[in-house]
C-alpha cells in the first residue's frame, strides 16, 4: 500500500467506516442515518501533498457536522475526526482569506498576484490559507485569525511547534512512527476490506438500507480464544488457570500454564528448580537479567518438543497471531507475569483513536488462587516481554 | 460508579461465571504508591465467598474484569480476607508480632496495579518501621522495588 491514497480510495474508505459507525450508533449526537458526505476539501501539508480531506455531511438539507479523512498512512487510520456540531464551508473561508488579504496589502504596499489557493494544515490540525503564484507560496494566512504564518524554524526539534509555528508533519514525523502507523493503517483498511459489506449507493449517502444484505452477520469486533484444536467448532475453550503457590511465583505458574496446554504436566516445585527459583519454603523471583531463562525451560522441560522465543515490548498483533493459531503466550509485564488465552478487539477505529484492544488474561495472582481477566484494556498496560511457544511439526 | 459497572455487565462486557448469583459490593480506591487513587476495585461476592473483582479508572474506563480461582466457588477465597479491614489487620498483625503498632490497611499493588494487594505498616515498639502485603490469606513483607519478575529473592513468606 501507497504511503499516500488517492482521493476515490480516501472516500470509498470513509464511505464504509461511516456507514458501520452509523450501523452500531457508535456517534450518539450525530445523525448519520440518511446523510450525504458531499465531495471533500483536501487540505494540504505544508510540504506540498494532500494530509486529508475535509468532508460536509448533510441530513434533509442541513449540515451534520464534518469528518476528518486521511490522505496518508501516517496516521494510522482512516478516519481522523468527526465533528458532529460543526459546519465546514470551505469556500466561505478562503472569500473570507481573500478579503483579509486585500486590507492588508492596502496599508502601503502593492497588491499580491495568485493563481492558486490552497487550505494547510501548517501545524496539524490548525488550518491556513495558502495563496501561491506559479505553485510557489506568496502569503499563508491562518484561519479566522488572518495572521500571516511565519516560515518553518528549522532550528528546533521536529515534531515539536510552539504556539504559533508552522511545521511539516509529513516531513518532520520520525520514519519509524510513520512506520507503525503504516502498519496500523494496512492493518485496518484489510480488516474494512475483510468484512462481508458492499456499499450500494455509490458511496456517497449512509445509510442502513444502502449496505449490502451480507451486512446481517458482520461481525463488529474480532475475538479469539484458545481451544484443544485449531478446530473451534467441535472443542470447547480448553486453558486451566493455575495459582502462583508463593508470592513470588507468578514465573513459575505462568510456564506452569503454558507447559500443562501441551500436557506437560509439572508441580510448581519442579519448575522452580528448573528456573533457579527456590523451593515453596524459600521462593525468589525471576532478575529481569535472566527473563530468556522462561523460554530456555519452555523448551528443556517439553524436551525440546516446544520452540519458545522470547519477545520484546510485543505489539497486540504479537498476542493475536498467537491466539489465532491456537497457542498461548506468557506476558510479562513490570514486576509480574501472566498467561495470555485470547484476545478481543473491536473492528472500528473512532476519532483518530484506536478501537478497544483486550487480552484475556490467565493471572497466577492473587497466590493460590489466581484470577481469569476478561478483559484486559491493551492500551492502559505496560507490556515488557511476551513467551510464544510452538510444538515442533514434521 | 455503580451505574457504570451495572452497564458493563448488562452489556456483557463483565461477564459473571454462570449460575453464580453475584453481588456488587461498594468500590474500593486503589491507591497508588504515592497515595493517590489509580483506580477503583468494585468486588462482587456469593455468600462468603469472593468471587470477581472489577478494576475502573478514575475516569470509570474499565481496566480489568477478573473471576478469582477460574469461576470455581470451591477455590474462591474468602471474602473476608479481602474486605473485612478487621481480618485484614488481625493477619499482619499476627506475622509482624505482638507489640507492633499497625495502621489502617490501603488497597494497593504490589509493582503492576494488575497485583491487588492490602498494604499494613508496622511500627515497633524500637521506631522500626515494615511495610506488609497481604492478599488473601498470605502475608508478606514489602521488600522494594527491585528489577525481579515475582518479588525479592529472600525471605518471603510462603503464603497458603
Amino acid at each position: 500500500m501507497d504511503p499516500t491514497l488517492e482521493a476515490t480510495e480516501v472516500h470509498r474508505l470513509a464511505a464504509i467506516e461511516l456507514n458501520l459507525l452509523n450501523l452500531a450508533h457508535t456517534l450518539p449526537g450525530m445523525p448519520l442515518d440518511g446523510a450525504q458526505m458531499e465531495p471533500g476539501t483536501a487540505i494540504y501539508d505544508p510540504g506540498g501533498e494532500v494530509l486529508f480531506y475535509r468532508v460536509s455531511l448533510r441530513n434533509r438539507g442541513a449540515r451534520v457536522g464534518y469528518a476528518d479523512l486521511a490522505a496518508h498512512t501516517l496516521f494510522g487510520a482512516p478516519l481522523l475526526a468527526t465533528a458532529p456540531d460543526a459546519t465546514w464551508d470551505p469556500d466561505a473561508w478562503i472569500a473570507q482569506a481573500r478579503t483579509a488579504l486585500r486590507q492588508t496589502r492596502h496599508e502601503g504596499k502593492t497588491p499580491l498576484t495568485y493563481d492558486e489557493v490552497r487550505l494547510v494544515a501548517f501545524s496539524f490540525p490548525k488550518l491556513a490559507v495558502q495563496f501561491l503564484a506559479g505553485g510557489k507560496e506568496v502569503v499563508m494566512l491562518e484561519l479566522a485569525t488572518w495572521a500571516v504564518v511565519p516560515p518553518t524554524d528549522r532550528n528546533r526539534r521536529p515534531m515539536e511547534p510552539s504556539n504559533f509555528e508552522r511545521f511539516s508533519l509529513i516531513e518532520e514525523m520520525p520514519n519509524e512512527r510513520k512506520r507503525d502507523a503504516h502498519g496500523r493503517f494496512e492493518e485496518h483498511v484489510s480488516r474494512l476490506n475483510a468484512a462481508p459489506l458492499t456499499v450500494t449507493t455509490g458511496g456517497m449517502v449512509i445509510s442502513r438500507a444502502a449496505l449490502s444484505p451480507a451486512l446481517g452477520v458482520l461481525k463488529l469486533y474480532d475475538t479469539e480464544d484458545l481451544h484443544y484444536s485449531p478446530r473451534s467448532t467441535d472443542h470447547h475453550t480448553c486453558y486451566e488457570l493455575r495459582g502462583q503457590e508463593t508470592s513470588v511465583w507468578c514465573v513459575v505458574a505462568s510456564v506452569q500454564m503454558v507447559l500443562d496446554f501441551y500436557r506437560y504436566n509439572y508441580t510448581q516445585s519442579r519448575i522452580a528448580q528448573q528456573l533457579g527459583l527456590g523451593t515453596l519454603t524459600n521462593p525468589s523471583g525471576l532478575p529481569y537479567a535472566r527473563d530468556n531463562d522462561v523460554a530456555v525451560a519452555l523448551n528443556a522441560m517439553s524436551s525440546n518438543a516446544l520452540t519458545a522465543t522470547m519477545l520484546t515490548t510485543p505489539p497486540f498483533s504479537s498476542y493475536t497471531a498467537e491466539i489465532q493459531a491456537n497457542r498461548p503466550l506468557i506476558s510479562f509485564i513490570p514486576g509480574h507475569s501472566r498467561s495470555v488465552a485470547g484476545y478481543t478487539r473491536s473492528n472500528f477505529v473512532i476519532l483518530g483513536g484506536t478501537g478497544y484492544e483486550g487480552l484475556l488474561v490467565y493471572d497466577p495472582w492473587p497466590p493460590n488462587a489466581g484470577v481469569i481477566t476478561r478483559w484486559e484494556n491493551f492500551n492502559t498496560q505496560t507490556y515488557r516481554r511476551a513467551f510464544t511457544a510452538h510444538v515442533s511439526t514434521i | 460508579m455503580a451505574r457504570r459497572v451495572g452497564e458493563l455487565l448488562e452489556s456483557g462486557f463483565f461477564q459473571l461465571p454462570p449460575g453464580v448469583a453475584a453481588a456488587a459490593g461498594d468500590p474500593v480506591p486503589v491507591r497508588a504508591p504515592s497515595g493517590s487513587i489509580h483506580s477503583w476495585m468494585v468486588p462482587f461476592t456469593a455468600g462468603a465467598k469472593l468471587i470477581a473483582w472489577a478494576q475502573l479508572s478514575t475516569s470509570l474506563e474499565p481496566l480489568r474484569f477478573s473471576i478469582l480461582a477460574g469461576g470455581r466457588m470451591e477455590s474462591a477465597p474468602d471474602a473476608a480476607d479481602w474486605l473485612d479491614a478487621r481480618q485484614i489487620s488481625a493477619k499482619v498483625a499476627a506475622a509482624a508480632g505482638a507489640g507492633d503498632t499497625l495502621s489502617a490497611p490501603v488497597l494497593t499493588y504490589d509493582r503492576d496495579p494488575s497485583r491487588l494487594v492490602w498494604m499494613v505498616e508496622s511500627r515497633a515498639a524500637d521506631g522500626t518501621i515494615r511495610r506488609w502485603f497481604t492478599a488473601g490469606s498470605g502475608v508478606w513483607q514489602d521488600e522494594g522495588d527491585q528489577e525481579v519478575t515475582g518479588g525479592g529473592p529472600h525471605g518471603v513468606t510462603r503464603t497458603n
